[in-house]
Parts: structure tokens; sequence; C-alpha cells
């Protein structure tokens, strides 16, 4: 599904040139479930970026469902968003101004659902997130949890293909983070793809594949048991 | 729906200074109505009329041929009639009407009134389109005939039919009313007349409509239809050689609807006159408020922009186009600008009455004009242009990983054109204070002249009735008898006005010019300089005693100077040219001080004052000091209903005329503050939300300072220098436009006040004053705040 080949990243300075990521090559396969590890500054974030087409690589091709989409400009990017890619965050990133509601139904509005379709997508989200009750609450009204439900609601409304987490339980309590990697675990089985940023060994092995990454470069690969049990 | 939704939610939480934003635009759009309405009010004027396409005054180009070009509107009944006897077949009408609006006193029975009206030929009605209530429009054919307005029919007659009724003109004449027209509205040329006489009324038994020297009268015409005024023009234009082959005088054509804002000649080319002038200024004040207004808009939603940024780049992630983010911004402001635009109404409405009583206006919304509904639509869409596409533009261009992450927020550049933006307003703000100031500056200079006479206390009276005639002295005798007067004067003209002129004056030593001087002369009664108040420099004041003064006359200094005489006392001042009631030559008794006599703000004019033994008709006045005008009054009117019962008792105080010569210069003043007033308050909600937006911004380096030991009023000092810095830039460039504009307006004036530096330097003194104080609130906000709360934010 996805096959990088010797992507960089950098930024050139007036005397060197610093790097972010160095010849970077991942292939992930339909319906994989990847973690990226690694300190801070390793250049996972901006890995995970480039695969959701919010950054473009300094070099390197990029091929998503076998387009190189490192040559599409804006527009065509918007259409990726819109149909094949859903983005959860660690800070959740609702829109403060929209309901629950409004807020998991924000991608299917750029897909130009009608109302009664989306309303009937949004009911079913709401009912398997067990979210019902909440729907006309404003996000500052929710816990972390419950935001960051609302959260990967709304990045599956859109039924995409691949799904991206940066850090989704950075924020959270353990409790919480188990609740969303279950959920997580559960998409996956049914068949979409993951990759997820994290820092958390444990959360990390809720993946296939565990990817670790320091100094922009990746340096190890490694199956998880979840790997195996599949 | 949805952005109408989300837009009542940011009512609510107050989302980006969303009220800031509705009051700058609600401010920029009411001025922007109020100016629209006084527009479409001066460019209405005179289209009451029907025929406001076809009608044309006749308007004559003298000395053509040589030098100076003088213009004028007004022509001679001898000129009238050669038109209408060679050119009739050229016009579907024609008529003279007395150039000027005549005071006549209408009586029926007991009831009189001072009215004002005009004299005309009976085919003037008709051209005009006059509406009638009652009688129809050519009923001026008789010379003892009269149309009145509805108003005076019904102050005269009340609710009973007028037409028919028979009234008294000054006391004299029996006149017939054989029309009641409807009052005309105040914007139109003739809206003053109360009641419509024949012009051969007019002309009576001194005059006829073959006078070729007197200049007294407009001359209308009616185009046929298809005609064109310009080749009508070319057609008469030397219509007046037909009477005098060598004559330098042309004529034209100015059509009405020139004749409002287009009636200044300048060596017989149109120029725009005062009222052009001052729409020009309006709209472009207008225009300036509107964009300073927009100008709030665009810095709020761009300094706000880190705000939306997030959720921006929210949308985008998830596969919105910029297109509908430009499109969800556009419905954002344009909601905005709709609610800003019915509180701007509702303002106006409640308003208009006080705008009207400063401006001297009579303007009214519209409402059910669909003109006026389609143009406010428009005009919102482009309000919406000029506020909400920038932001629209910009905000969509947000990268959506810089607007999520926040970094888009480090860019200098976009704090720098908001900085430039706010220059710009309170450039536009310090120049119209700079501006307000230098006008009441020349008001007041104009106030502050020396009169040469004393108008307080000072009472007239406009004697124009047959029954005075032989009865000054009774009336002077009765008056002083009372001892509420200390003194009466009559003359011919009003001591307020320049009326009367005559060159015709020669005297010892003349230096021959080109063009014999002109004087302005009145002829008084030998009380005139005591009455008045006129101060001597030399000589004495006339004496009814003594008769030999009756060959004597009293000169001002600006007479003076133009005789050039070193002793000009009892000098001989011949006249070449000496009309039934003057003597050949004069002997000068005094000279006074000059008076300001026209215009405040012209030069003296040099004045003549000739003792007459006839009964002139303005009458003046001086209230023994002793005495209040309450107890006056009465015992005033007393002795004139006796004496000349005929009379109305309509006196005026001179103070006050006097004070009517700065009408217009108030009125002007007065609305260029008002405007003034509310750019600033604009310009300061502007910098209200970018302070609050700087002072957000630079909450971290504030708090890191405060832990590094920076005190309070270091901080507040850091904050506001920054602010005030801009403001010196402002002032920088706002003085010399302000100069050039206002050295413009000061040349319309020969008494003009001087463009002091400590103008400029009040000025920018108060919009300093002003920042600061909007802009302080949120800097001790900021530098009060508990430094460890600002740096968790991180």
């Amino acid at each position: 599904m996805i096959t990088l080949k010797n992507i960089c990243k950098y930024f050139d300075n007036k005397y060197n040139r610093t790097f972010i990521l160095k010849n970077v090559d991942l292939t992930v396969a339909e319906g994989e479930f990847i973690s990226i590890m690694g300190p801070s500054g390793a250049g996972k974030s901006t890995l995970l970026n480039i695969i959701g087409l919010l950054e473009e690589p300094s070099e390197g091709e990029y091929y998503f469902l076998d387009q190189p989409v490192h040559k599409l400009k804006e527009k065509q990017k918007t259409d990726y968003h819109r149909d094949y890619i859903g983005f959860i965050f660690q800070a959740y990133h609702l829109i403060e101004e929209l309901t629950v509601y409004e807020n998991i139904e924000t991608p299917l509005v750029y897909k130009g659902l009608k109302t009664k379709e989306r309303q009937a997508m949004v009911a079913d989200l709401l009912d398997r997130f067990n979210i019902v009750a909440k729907k006309d609450l404003f996000p500052q009204q929710l816990s972390g949890g419950q935001q960051q439900m609302v959260g990967i609601a709304r990045a599956i409304a859109g039924k995409p293909r691949l799904l991206l987490a940066d850090e989704p339980t950075g924020n959270l309590h353990t409790d919480q983070g188990r609740m969303i990697m279950e959920m997580l675990k559960q998409l996956n089985e049914e068949g979409m793809t993951i990759i997820q940023v994290t820092h958390n060994e444990e959360f990390a092995k809720y993946a296939h594949r565990i990817v670790r990454m320091a100094d922009g470069l990746l340096f190890d690969e490694s199956k998880t048991k979840t790997a195996s049990a599949v | 729906m949805k952005t109408l939704v989300l837009f009542f939610r940011g009512l609510i939480n107050n989302k980006g200074f969303i009220y800031v934003k509705i009051i700058s635009l609600m401010l920029g759009i009411a001025v922007t109505l109020l100016i629209g309405l006084w527009v479409h009010d001066e460019l209405s004027f005179n289209r009451y009329h029907t025929n406001y396409s076809s009608i044309a005054k006749v308007m004559r180009n003298e000395n053509v041929n040589h030098g100076d070009i003088y213009t004028s509107d007004i022509v001679t009944t001898g000129m009238g009639t050669l038109l209408k006897d060679q050119y009739e077949n050229h016009f579907s009408g024609i008529a003279l009407v007395r150039g000027r609006v005549e005071e006549r006193i209408i009586s029926s029975g007991e009831k009189k009134h001072m009215e004002k009206g005009y004299f005309m030929q009976p085919d003037a009605p008709r051209m005009l389109s006059l509406e009638m209530v009652s009688g129809t429009q050519n009923g001026l054919n008789d010379i003892n005939s009269i149309f009145l307005s509805e108003s005076v029919a019904h102050k005269l007659f009340g609710d009973s039919e007028a037409v028919g009724q028979m009234v008294k003109m000054d006391a004299t004449y029996d006149l017939m009313v054989t029309g009641v027209f409807k009052d005309l509205p105040a914007n139109t040329e003739f809206a003053e007349a109360k009641y419509l006489a024949p012009l051969d009324r007019y002309l009576g038994d001194w005059s006829n409509l073959n006078v070729w020297n007197n200049f007294n009268m407009y001359l209308l015409v009616q185009l046929k239809p298809g005609a064109s005024f310009q080749e009508t023009s070319q057609t008469i234009r030397h219509a007046l050689r037909q009477h005098d082959p060598k004559t330098n005088t042309e004529l034209f054509l100015h059509p009405m609807n020139r004749w409002h804002l287009h009636s200044s000649f300048l060596n017989g080319a149109e120029v725009s006159n005062s009222r052009f002038e001052m729409l020009q200024i309006l709209i472009a004040i207008g225009f300036l408020i509107l964009i300073l207004a927009c100008i709030n808009y665009v810095n709020l939603c761009t300094s706000r922009s880190d705000f939306y940024a997030r959720e921006i780049g929210i949308r985008k992630t998830f596969g919105s186009t910029r297109l509908w983010i430009i499109r969800h911004f556009l419905n954002e402001s344009m909601l905005t600008i709709l609610i800003a635009y019915l509180i701007a109404l509702a303002t106006l409405m409640l308003s208009l009455g006080w705008f009207n009583q400063i401006s001297g206006k009579n303007l009214q919304i519209p409402w059910n004009s669909w003109q006026f509904w389609t143009i406010s639509t428009a005009f919102l869409f482009i309000v919406n242009l000029l506020a909400g596409i920038y932001p629209a533009f910009y905000l969509s261009k947000l990268k959506p990983l810089k607007a999520i992450s926040g970094q888009h927020s480090k860019t200098r550049l976009g704090i720098s054109s908001r900085e430039l933006l706010v220059v710009f307003q309170f450039t536009i703000s310090i120049a119209l204070i700079i501006g307000s100031l230098i006008i009441y500056k020349q008001i007041l200079h104009a106030k502050n002249r020396p009169v040469g006479y004393t108008p307080q206390g000072l009472l007239t009276l406009y004697m124009n009735t047959p029954d005075y005639k032989g009865k000054f002295l009774t009336l002077r005798d009765e008056l002083k008898n009372t001892g509420v007067i200390y003194e009466i004067t009559a003359s011919n003209y009003p001591v307020t006005t320049t009326k009367g002129w005559n060159s015709d004056f020669t005297w010892k030593n003349q230096k021959v010019k080109e063009e014999s001087p002109s004087f302005n002369v009145v002829r008084v009664s030998p009380e005139y300089c005591k009455t008045i108040g006129l101060q001597f420099l030399q000589g004495r004041d006339f004496s009814r005693e003594m008769k030999s003064d009756l060959s004597t006359i009293i000169i001002n200094e600006s007479a003076l100077k133009m005789m050039e005489l070193p002793s000009p006392i009892g000098e001989t001042i011949n006249r070449t040219n000496p009309s039934y009631n003057d003597k050949p030559g004069y002997t000068i008794l005094g000279v006074v001080k000059d008076m300001v006599k026209g215009s405040p703000y012209d030069p003296a004019v040099p004045t003549i004052l000739i003792p007459s033994e006839e009964d002139q008709k303005h009458l003046y006045i001086r209230i023994n000091p002793a005495v209040s005008a309450s107890q006056a009054l009465p015992k005033i009117e007393n002795v004139i209903n006796k004496i000349v019962p005929a009379a109305p008792f309509d006196y005026a105080f001179v103070d006050d005329q006097y004070n009517e010569k700065f009408k217009e210069e108030e009125r002007i003043g007065k609305l260029v503050s008002l405007f003034t007033f509310i750019a600033i308050v604009i310009s300061s909600l502007g910098l209200f939300g970018l302070a609050a937006f700087i002072a957000e911004k630079r909450t971290k380096e504030i708090g890191v300072r405060r832990v590094n030991g920076a005190r309070m009023s270091e901080i507040l000092v850091m904050l506001n220098g920054n602010f005030l810095k801009w403001v010196i830039l402002s002032c920088l460039l706002a003085c010399p436009i302000a100069w050039y504009a206002m050295h413009k307006w000061l040349e319309n004036f020969a008494y003009k006040t001087s463009l002091s530096w400590w103008v400029f330097a009040a000025a920018g003194g108060i919009a300093m004053l002003i920042a600061l104080v909007t802009v302080s609130w949120q800097s001790w906000r900021a530098a009060t705040r508990n430094p460890v709360e600002s740096l968790r934010y991180e």
C-alpha cells in the first residue's frame, strides 16, 4: 500500500544542511498495523506527516496505492485526505466551536454526502463509540479519553483505508490509553491499515511491527508478538 | 445554515473580537449610508419638476472678446422679451422670473404675514409642473391674480377654499387667489416660494418688459422634445446683436440639472461650486471611514489567525478544499456585515433627525424605495469584497501542518503589514483632527474679527408697507418717548449685507484706472452712525439739525484707502451720473472704522454713507442698555402698531443675523468633527484589537522578562512604546497631507487664520493620548499577569 524510497527531509542553513530524515525506505502492506518509536527529534512525526501528505519530502519517492504521490498537487492531496487517509492527533485537535456530532460529521461534509446519509453514518459511529449521550456537548466538556474517542470517530468517519495516529495516547492516563489502543486494534482487525507514532513500549506492542528511528534514520524493525499471533 | 449556527455561537463566545468587528463595520456602514443619502439628496435636487431635463436658464457671458468674462444668470426684461419675440418657436415654454425671492406682506382681513415668493410670467407654473391643490396652472394671466402655497392658504383661510378669495399685498394691491399649490419640497430651486404672483405686478408702474439696463430677472426656457441644450445655446448665442450689433455679451443655456452643483463660472467656463466641493469632501471622508472600518475587520481576522489556524488545519487534514474555507470565511464576513448593516440602519433611523439639524438637510431613509434596497445589497457585497476577501484568502492559504503545530505565528511579516494598516488608520484620523481644528480655528478667527459696529442690542425691522411713508420722524419721537430705546435709524440696505454698489465717484488727484472703483453706497438717516455704533477715526457724525450735512458723506477706512486722500475731511467727491435724488457733489464729513458687512471672511468693502431725506425701509433700533429686551419689545411693538398698523412686527436681532454668516462654516465644522470622531473611534477599536493580540503574543516573553527581574513599569513602557512609535509615524505622515488640504481650504477665504504649528502638535497629542488609553489596558493586563501562569503555556 505504501512504498517509501530514499526519503530525505532536510533544511538548508547558511553553512550546513540539517537532516530530519535520511534515506528512509519503508513498505507498508494493506491491513498492517505499525508503530514508529524513537527518541524526541528522531523524525517520527515528520515521517508520519510525509506519509499523511501533510509535508513534502525534500528527496525521494513515495508511492501510495501505487501512485507516485510525491508529485501530487495541493488539490489532489485534498482528495487523498478526503478519501483515503484519516488522522488522530496527540492533542485531539477537535474543533472547539463544533459539537461532538458536528466534529464527527466534518469529513463527511467534505465528501459531499447528503444530510440523511451523514446522519445515519454519524449515528452509527456515536453508537459504536458509546458517546450517543454526548453528541451535543462541546469538546471542552469532555475528558481527554472521551475527546480522543471523538477524534478517532472523526478520523474513521470517512472510511479511510489508512489511519495515521501521532502519539494518540500521549496526553492520556494509562487506562484511557489502553482503551484507545483496543479501539485501534479492533479497527485494524476490521481491515484498516494503521500507522502510529508512540513513546510507549506497551502500546507499541499492539502493532504487528515496530519501526525504530533515531536521528532521522530507520535502524531497526521488529515483529511483535501480536504479529506472530496473526 | 451551518455558518449561521457557527456565527451565533461566535457571537455568544465573543469569538475573535466579533463585537469590535461589528461595531467598526456598523460605524463605517452608517457613515457611508448617511453620505449616500446626502449624495442622493443633492443629485435629486430639482428632479421634483417633471420637465427637469428640458428646462434651462438663459445665462449671459459678458465681455467675451476682451479680457475677463463675467457670467451671470441675471438678465434684463428686454433680453427676455427679445428671446420671446424672436426665438419662441425654438422653445415649448419661455418665462421671465424675478431673479430673487421677494418678501411681501400678504394679508387677509386681520391676518397678515410676511411671506417669501416669486414673481413670474404666466407660463412658468406650467413649465415647473407646479402641483395644484386647486385652481389651474395658467391662473397667473391677470395682473391682479396670485397663487398661494398650501401652507399659506391654510394660515390665511383655514380649511375653507382659498381660490376666489381676495388677499392684499403690502397693504396696497388687492389680488385674487387663482390657485393653491403644494409647497415645493426642500430640495428644489424655488423651495422658498410661499406665493407666486404675476411678473407684471412686480414691474407695476415703475418698469416694463423692455428695459435693457436693469438686471433683475431669471429667464427660464423649456426645450422642445428632442432639442439639445447645446444646439439651442448656439442658436441664441448672438441673439443680443439684434438689439445692439456691437455687443460683447453672448447668451447660453444652463440646464436645470446643472443648477445645483455646477452654478459657478470662471471666465465663462463652468467650475464646481461650493456645494459640489462639499459633496466631494464628504464622499472622500465617507470612503475613507469605510476603508478604516474594513481595515479593522481585516486586521482583527488576520491577527487572530492563530486562533483560526488550528481549525483551518484540522479541516484541511480532513479533506476540506481551500475553496470551501474561503467560502466559509466569506459567508462569515457577509453575516457580520449584514448584522452591522441592520444596526447601522437602526442607528441612522434614530439619529437622522439630529443629523438633519446640524447639517441643515432634510434626509430620510427611503424605506419604500426598491432602488435603495438594491443599492444597499450591492453595497454590502462591495464591503464584503473590501473586508472579507483578504482574510479569506490569507487564512485559507495556511498550510495545514503549520497551522496545527502553531508554527505559523512566527512570521514577522504578518505583524508589520498590520502595523502598516494601523499607521494608515491613524494617519487618516490625525489628518481629520487637524482638519477639524483648523476649521474651528478659522471660524473663531472670523468671529473675533472686529465687527466695526455693535450688533448686540440692535433690533432691525423691514418696513415694506406704503403707510410707513413719511412717518419715520413720528415713529422716532414716539419710540424715544417710551424710554426703552437709545436711538433709531433707517437705511435703504441692511447693515449685514453688501447690497448697493455705485462706481460713478470722482475725487481730487484720482489715479486713472481702467475701471472706475466701486463703492458700497448706503442711504441712511442722520442717526445711523450713532445707532449702529460706528467708530469715528476722523471728522464728525451727521447732525439732523444742520441742513448742510445733507450734502456731506461719511466714508470708511477701506474707502479712504481707495481714494488715497491725505487729509480727507472737507474734500469734495463728485458724481458723474447722479440719480434723481443724488447731489452732484459731496463733502467728506467723517471717516469711520471698517465694518464687516458681507462675509466675515472677505475683506471689508469700501463704503460710503449718504444722508437721506427720504424714509428708508430698513429700521435699526438700539435698545436702551439699561432696559432688557423683553421689557423693550412690547413697548416698541405698541408704538409700531399704533403708527404703522399695516406692518407686521417681524423684528430680528442684528447679532443673530450676524451670526448667520458663520452658519455654513460651522456646519462644515460640525460635520467634519462628527466624522473625525467616528474615524477616531474606529481606529481606536482597531488598535485595541491589535494591542490585545500583541499582548497575547508576547505573553511568554513578558513572563521571561519578569522572571528575570523586569519591573512592571518597564514592561508597560516597552509595550506602549511600540504603539507610540506608530502614532508618531502617523503624525509625520498626516501633517503634510493635512497641511496641504487645509491650505487649499483656507484659500477660499481672504480673512484667514494661520496654520499654526500648535494645531498639528495638538492633533498629534490627542491621537497619542487616545492611543495610550486604548492600549494601556491590554498592556497593563499583560504586565501584571503572574509569570508562572504565562510560562506554563508552553
